[in-house]
């Protein structure tokens, strides 16, 4: 099933990635349930679709358009090989590019460390584990499709595993969040809002624990 | 060439106008000459602060449009002869400039004085953008107040994203007494959550109300204690070091009276 549709990190944003090999209702059917899953990380990232050698034509491009803007998802680019399948593209507005070769041998997501602190309104959004150094304040998000590493001060939401991942953590200095969310499980804080020192979020048993990290360590 | 301060808070109603007001008396009081601009198209203030509502025959949309020249719009203090105010238009609305025009304008009023101050209006829309368009430098305006804090923080994060570097603080309606209980937030809480550069700390007072009802400044009565503090402030933004010292409880009967013998009103 993920093989049918892959997203991949990519320079200033993502990469959905559309098998060209499986029937076409199949393919929308898991881009929907990728879209299901992260449209929190997709919507605010430059997102740029790639279809490989299927061919699409006017209506399948624009029902490929409607599908993602449902989910309040924006793709600029289409990346295809058929020079028709690219001027259907064109046709409904999108950018479109012609695939390069990839080198073989391709990192995996790199691994981010963000260096500001989040101010009321801001949001960092990355594909894959995140570090920040800084502090998120109230009215602040972070989301990542990985885990989520802040040291500093949380007060604003954190969403790790964004993508579905329900093996995400979330850890801070000082983790006071107005709410928390891995994968598809929420948490809100607890009303008595003192600093217990630094902590690990977790899933266990379809819920998020928090634990002190001294005790998680053991 | 002057310095452009544009005082500005996010929230409404924590005293943007009244700071701006009180500042730029300061820093006439002080000896610089100070035009004090108000940006908030529509719902204009400064001028029934300063009590010169009724001497406003242009305004800065005036200004802009062409309606006059720029000294014909600029109003004289009825205390400082080095202060003067560029009232905003209130039958129109903040659409009336673009960010451009006013850039322009600021740039113009550069070299009419030593120092700009700009009046902004509440919100983070365009009202607020144009307000601080031209400005060199931002003053945040905060109350101890949760709401008042979160809209402060947010406010500093577009001074970020607008490139204008990172905004002084005036946290404003202090009581030490509701800090002392734990009632209200402290000055350290609050900086604490927005880990910027103070600059001045004003405690509540009533005589902001009365000052403001009868279109005086506050700081022009040199017995007052909020005066002073915001003489303070204005020394600090001419770059003069002066300490910030804790706010203590409101003065006794016994520092009113001996104030008044001291040569106060």
């Amino acid at each position: 099933m993920s093989d049918v549709v892959a997203i991949k990190g990519a320079r200033g944003g993502i990469r959905v990635i559309i098998n060209d090999a499986c029937p076409w209702d199949e393919a929308l059917s898991a881009l929907q349930r990728q879209l299901e899953q992260g449209s929190a990380l997709l919507q605010g990232m430059r997102v740029s679709l790639e279809v490989g050698n299927r061919q699409l034509d006017n209506d399948a491009v624009q029902v490929l358009r409607d599908t993602m803007a449902s989910y309040q998802v924006v793709a600029s680019t289409i990346q295809a090989e058929s020079r028709d399948v690219r001027q259907a593209a064109r046709a409904a507005g999108f950018t479109t590019s012609v695939p390069v070769v990839q080198p073989p041998v391709q990192a995996d997501i790199p691994p981010s460390v963000v260096m500001r602190n989040l101010r009321s309104g801001q949001v960092l959004r990355h594909h894959g584990d995140l570090t920040l150094l800084g502090d998120v304040n109230a009215g602040a998000e972070v989301i990542a499709s990985g885990s989520i590493v802040v040291f500093g001060r949380v007060r604003g939401l954190v969403y790790a595993g964004a993508m579905g991942d329900r093996n995400a953590v979330i850890c801070a200095i000082e983790l006071s969040a107005t709410q928390i969310r891995i994968a598809d499980i929420r948490a809100r804080a607890p009303e008595d809002n003192t600093n217990r020192g630094p902590e690990i979020a977790c899933i266990e048993d379809d819920q998020i624990m928090v634990h002190l990290w001294q005790d998680y360590r053991r | 060439m002057a310095k452009v301060i544009t005082v500005t808070s996010g929230k409404g109603g924590v005293g943007k106008t009244t700071s701006t007001a009180n500042l730029g008396t300061a820093l006439a009081m002080l000896g610089y000459k100070v035009v004090v601009m108000d940006a908030d198209i529509g719902l204009r203030n400064l001028d029934v602060v300063m009590g010169l509502e009724n001497r406003i025959v242009y305004d800065l949309v005036d200004v802009i449009e062409g309606n006059c020249r720029l000294r014909q719009a600029l109003i004289k203090d009825k205390h400082q002869s080095e202060l003067y105010l560029l009232p905003a238009a209130q039958t129109k609305d903040k659409d009336a400039v673009s960010q451009e025009e006013i850039i322009e304008l600021v740039d113009q009023l550069r070299d009419e004085a030593d120092y700009v101050l700009i009046d902004s209006p509440a919100g983070i829309e365009s009202g607020f953008k144009n307000a601080i368009a031209g400005a060199d430098e931002v003053i945040i305006v905060t109350t101890p107040e949760v709401s008042a804090v979160r809209d402060a923080d947010r406010i500093i994060g577009l001074c970020e994203a607008y490139d204008k570097g990172q905004p002084r603080l005036i946290v404003n309606r202090l009581r030490p007494k509701m800090v002392k209980s734990g009632e209200m937030m402290s000055v350290d809480d609050v900086l604490q959550i927005l880990a910027i550069d103070l600059i001045g700390i004003i405690p509540e007072d009533e005589d902001v109300i009365t000052a403001t009802n009868k279109g005086e400044v506050l700081t022009l009565d040199k017995s007052s204690r909020t005066g002073r503090y915001y003489t303070d402030i204005a020394r600090r933004l001419a770059g003069e070091e002066v300490p910030i010292e804790p706010i203590e409880d409101n003065p006794t009967l016994f520092e009113r009276i001996s104030g008044i013998f001291r040569g106060g009103r």
